[in-house]
């Protein structure tokens, strides 16, 4: 895992977090920063070491698991292009509860508990846009919450697809592609692997999506939304 | 004498008499009871190390609340307006299912805060939030938050800890479920209850009805009952009324890793 000290400001300003802070702020951050590249398959966060920052992705992808009591994983989130890990160890200054892996070759900025401590106590905007993110996180979780309480196996997949149809789709067919394996997405949606290919397959035989590899059409998304009510 | 006479008669009377009138000394009891909203405001860990200057202002716009037992402070959809703070009692936060079902997220007792998430997404409460016991609630108005975070730069750390806190509670939520065992998340739910420090025998008290706590671990009732009854058959635990005495915590721990 190589470090360098070569943080874009470019690209840390064209975050949410840091769109809102002035170039000398952006400086004083990317000063404190360090950038590692992460070959696919990395272990970036291992529960149990100790936190010493948070993690911003600059391009990857980065898998969030839990490790159950019985050691199975869990995964808990996927992490990409401009997303954040990490925050809440940092502030409660505990150990990590979860595991990082990076799923494809990533490349993160990793910014210590120092620098974002100096810069809260210099611009109350910092601290507010990082609560705001950790807030975006709570609502997101509790919405998962929600789902595995209350929704279908079908339901929770129709909304996935739905939530990860690209922005501005003026496709007539829009597609989704699956950020990793099949078996990952599961996990995330609280289903196992093969109840998971189950309900896709149920979803090619109504007409509904057409699945290639990590790619699915979605063929009729008015059907599709009915679904996942 | 007269008041000894008096305090017999009260003791005999049940319920105590609505319309008793308070002596003097009776009524200065009461209020030394009453604790300033400032010095209610401090005792919150959210709040602990906010400078005195910025304690008075966000006390002076804050105002208690008395919440009996079954009272909501908010429902889902309605506007977030300030951060609230449990004096005393408890509340619980739940999210409606359909059928006038709800899935308790969380059980917060004294010293905890609720609220944040809304006021800084500057969107409705998703959740709704009831007193489970008479509570004493403290409510801070989202303005005098906010404004207090950008005067004092440990008050907007402390903020992000609660935040972070909640976060890795539910985190912890999702990872057990559907993968652990309702004992398994029955124990993780009694540790978790237990003061940091604790060694060896401690006792907990439940922090809402068991009902309510059910629902927070996804089971039903009677699989509660089931499960803190099996804990006690093995005497891992005592069960008196909403009081659990565990016997000993390293053997509860060790009982949540053993295979379901």
């Amino acid at each position: 895992m190589a470090k360098h000290t070569i943080p874009t400001r470019e690209f840390l300003s064209s975050l949410p977090l840091f769109s809102t802070l002035d170039p000398d702020a952006i400086s004083r951050l990317a000063a404190g920063m360090s950038a590692l590249d992460a070959p696919r398959g990395t272990v970036l966060v291992r529960r149990g070491d100790p936190c010493v920052g948070f993690h911003v992705v600059v391009f990857g992808d980065v898998k969030i698991c839990l490790q159950t009591s019985r050691g199975q994983e869990k995964v808990v989130d996927l992490v990409s292009r401009g997303q954040t890990f990490g925050e809440s160890a940092m502030f409660l200054g505990r150990n990590y509860r979860i595991n990082a892996e990076a799923l494809t070759d990533s490349k993160l900025l990793h910014l210590p508990r120092a620098t974002v401590v100096a810069e809260i106590g210099r611009d109350p905007t910092f601290a507010q846009r990082m609560i705001e993110g950790l807030c975006l996180r709570l609502s997101h979780l509790l919405g998962d919450v929600e789902g595995y309480t209350l929704r279908s196996g079908t339901q929770r997949v129709s909304a996935y697809l739905l939530d990860h149809l690209p922005e501005r789709s003026a496709a007539e067919r829009p597609a989704v592609t699956f950020p990793a394996q099949k078996g990952i997405i599961a996990s995330q949606l609280n289903l196992t692997q093969e109840h998971f290919s189950r309900i896709l397959h149920e979803l090619i035989i109504a007409g509904i999506i057409e699945v290639r590899g990590r790619v699915v059409r979605i063929l009729n998304a008015g059907e599709l939304r009915s679904r996942s009510a | 004498m007269r008041h000894d006479g008096v305090a017999v008669q009260r003791r005999n009377m049940r319920p105590a008499p609505r319309e008793h009138v308070q002596t003097k000394e009776e009524r200065t009891a009461v209020d030394s009871q009453r604790a300033p909203v400032k010095t209610l405001l401090d005792g919150l860990p959210m709040f602990a190390c906010i400078g005195e200057k910025t304690l008075g202002r966000l006390a002076a716009g804050s105002r208690e609340i008395a919440a009996a037992r079954g009272a909501v402070l908010f429902k889902p959809g309605d506007t977030a307006t300030g951060l609230y703070g449990v004096i005393e009692g408890g509340v619980k936060l739940a999210l409606p299912l359909p059928d006038d079902g709800e899935k308790v997220v969380a059980l917060l007792g004294p010293g905890k805060t609720f609220g944040e998430s809304a006021i800084f997404l500057d969107e409705p409460h998703v959740s709704s939030a009831e007193a489970v016991r008479d509570s004493r609630i403290i409510h801070v108005p989202k303005a005098l938050v906010l404004a207090g975070m950008k005067r004092e730069p440990g008050f907007a750390f402390q903020v992000a800890a609660a935040l972070s806190r909640r976060l890795r509670e539910l985190m912890q939520e999702m990872g057990s479920a559907g993968t652990e065992s309702g004992a398994q998340r029955t124990v993780s739910f009694l540790l978790g209850e237990l003061p940091a420090a604790a060694a060896g025998a401690a006792t907990i008290t439940l922090p809402a009805k068991k009902r309510v706590i059910a629902s927070r671990l996804d089971l039903t009732g009677e699989h509660f009952s089931r499960v803190l009854h099996e804990l006690a058959t093995e005497s891992l635990i005592v069960v008196d009324g909403p009081r659990i005495t565990i016997n000993d915590i390293q053997r509860l721990r060790a009982y949540r890793q053993r295979p379901a």
